[in-house]
């Protein structure tokens, strides 16, 4: 851990505020964009973000100083958003068995034939085109593929980080990646596949 | 190799997790397959793009550190924060909150300031304490309960509490006792406020063995606080709150009530403490007293909290008994008051349910 954070969490320890504050600013950018991606909104990014924070005063007697300031707070922020979630979603995000099939995507559900060729992103798409793209079809996606996307691809989580900040075993972890990318890909086909016929 | 087991293995290819033979057996399949080499490709250029995503800069609002502060801040002033967050945004920071304690024993009545009144509500099994409308209310602030619960569901455990190696919180970095903390703005020694601290001085030395230093600490799971926080607007705001302390009063609960600012509206929030057997009815009837703009139930596992509260308020405790400075003893005396409060008020509420009521004009 960096030395200035590793001396701020001491302190913060101890109850100093200004000491936590100033960690707060060091670390809030990071904390908010984990919270933009998993939102997709600003208002909701900045309620959960607020109250990671906060969790993560009430909890820094528990922080062990040898990990890393900024992941342990990521996990804080996870678990706030899946809280969250869960209050949303009444008993709890809803876990499919096969997620190909689920209507939850917005897609209709049916799964398209791995041939399919009439609309290939890839053909003359700029870079940005296809990150506009992405990004739409990442807000598109259940809460559950979006999680793993972003804590995988877009933060660069390990398998065992990602199965530790969900709460789920590393199997589970690698097939809800898979599906997740799949059902990426399909929706990234179908948005370039509307954008043409627009 | 088929087309198939070819698209199973493009995740752990993105990872970087396949094996020798199964990166073998890929690129073979992939030579001679251009529509798997396409589908390669592109979620190869996908992931790429997520990782860009990844790299933009994304700015926090810039009011955010400020109301994570205040909002801790507020807590340390011993202000009620145990608001929903969203809702904390919009009540001003300068409000002044009066903390009544109901219940409990009759010793923690007597620290009440002259404005506040303390009624035996007829039907009620609980005395139910209100703040005296008049100019006193404004000036006169008592360590309230530090009420630490923001009311957001934590039923699974912290991500933290995974690197616990011991369940209680003090087994692991032992919290050091507090700093000297800058000094609450209030705890000036001419602020009304003192007189309250200075009883409490008087106070605490005369009770008994202090339960909370010997208590153990709770294994998780051991309280569950249901809340429901109800937001109400009604035309008459002060006929709507005694509608509502009576309704409480019916169904033998605890009320407190606090006066708040919200802008240029006037807010009155209720904590009303009631059996949970006559929660939801209760809930519904208040609901109806006017018109009902928010809803939230939930539940909270506040034992890491409660557990949190005791230790400090034991590192409070002994290092009172090592200060011989006057004005630190007030401003530990006062600290450990709030923390007991709060344990307390716990205390009295296992196997309730706690609705705040948010009346809007």
């Amino acid at each position: 851990m960096k030395e200035e954070s590793w001396i701020l969490v001491n302190r913060a320890k101890k109850n100093d505020l200004d000491a936590f504050e100033e960690l707060v600013r060091l670390h809030q950018n990071k904390v908010y964009a984990l919270c933009r991606q998993l939102c997709g909104n600003s208002d909701d990014a900045q309620d959960i973000a607020q109250e990671a924070f906060i969790r993560a005063y009430k909890a820094i007697g528990r922080f062990r100083n040898e990990a890393d300031f900024g992941t342990w707070l990521h996990r804080i922020t996870v678990n706030v958003w899946l809280n969250v979630c869960r209050r949303k979603n009444g008993q709890g995000v809803i876990i499919s068995l096969d997620e190909t099939y689920q209507d939850t995507e917005g897609s209709g559900g049916a799964r398209r034939e791995v041939a399919d060729q009439s609309a290939d992103p890839q053909e003359a798409l700029e870079t940005n085109e296809l990150r506009g793209l992405v990004r739409t079809a990442l807000s598109d996606l259940s809460e559950e593929h979006r999680a793993v996307l972003v804590l995988r691809e877009i933060e660069g989580y390990s398998y065992e980080e990602v199965a530790r900040m969900l709460g789920c075993s590393l199997g589970t972890v690698k097939s809800r990646l898979s599906r997740a990318r799949e059902a990426m890909k399909r929706k990234v086909n179908e948005l370039a596949r509307d954008s043409k016929e627009a | 190799m088929d087309c198939r087991a070819a698209n199973n293995l493009i995740s752990a290819y993105l990872d970087g997790a396949l094996s020798i033979d199964e990166q073998t057996a890929l690129d073979e399949h992939l030579l001679s397959c251009p529509h798997c080499t396409r589908e390669m490709e592109l979620s190869k250029k996908i992931s790429c793009a997520l990782r860009d995503i990844g790299q933009e800069e994304i700015a926090a609002p810039p009011e955010l550190a400020g109301l994570v502060m205040a909002g801790l801040r507020e807590e340390r002033r011993n202000k009620p924060v145990w608001l929903p967050v969203a809702w904390q945004k919009t009540v001003a920071a300068a409000a002044a909150a009066a903390l009544i304690i109901v219940g409990g024993s009759t010793a923690a009545l007597n620290l009440l300031p002259k404005a506040a009144i303390v009624e035996n509500v007829p039907g009620s099994s609980e005395p139910v304490a209100t703040m005296a409308e008049g100019p006193d209310n404004s000036t006169t602030e008592l360590p309230a309960s530090s009420g630490t619960e923001m009311g957001n569901t934590e039923t699974a455990p912290e991500p933290a509490s995974n690197e616990q190696e011991s369940g209680p919180v003090t087994g692991e970095t032992g919290i050091a006792p507090p700093a000297a903390s800058t000094p609450a703005p209030d705890n000036k020694p001419e602020a009304p406020a003192n007189s309250g601290n200075q009883q409490l001085a008087a106070n605490l030395p005369a009770r008994e063995a202090d339960p909370y230093i010997s208590r153990e600490l709770l294994h998780y799971g051991a309280k569950v606080v249901s809340s429901t926080f109800l937001k109400v607007t009604a035309a008459d705001l002060t006929g709507t709150k005694a509608a509502a302390v009576d309704l409480a009063a019916g169904a033998g609960a605890a009320t407190q009530v606090f006066p708040e600012q919200n802008g240029d509206k006037n807010v009155v929030l209720l904590r009303i403490t009631v059996d949970s057997r006559q929660a939801s009815g209760l809930a519904s009837e208040l609901a109806g007293l006017g018109t009902l703009v928010d809803r939230r139930d939930e539940s909270s596992d506040i034992t890491a909290n409660y557990n949190e509260t005791l230790v400090h308020y034991r590192d409070l405790k002994a290092q009172l008994s090592a200060s011989s400075n006057q004005g630190e003893r007030l401003q530990l005396e006062s600290q450990a008051a709030s923390y007991r409060q709060q344990l307390e008020t716990w205390d009295a509420e296992s196997g309730k349910q706690v609705i705040t009521l948010w009346l809007e004009s």
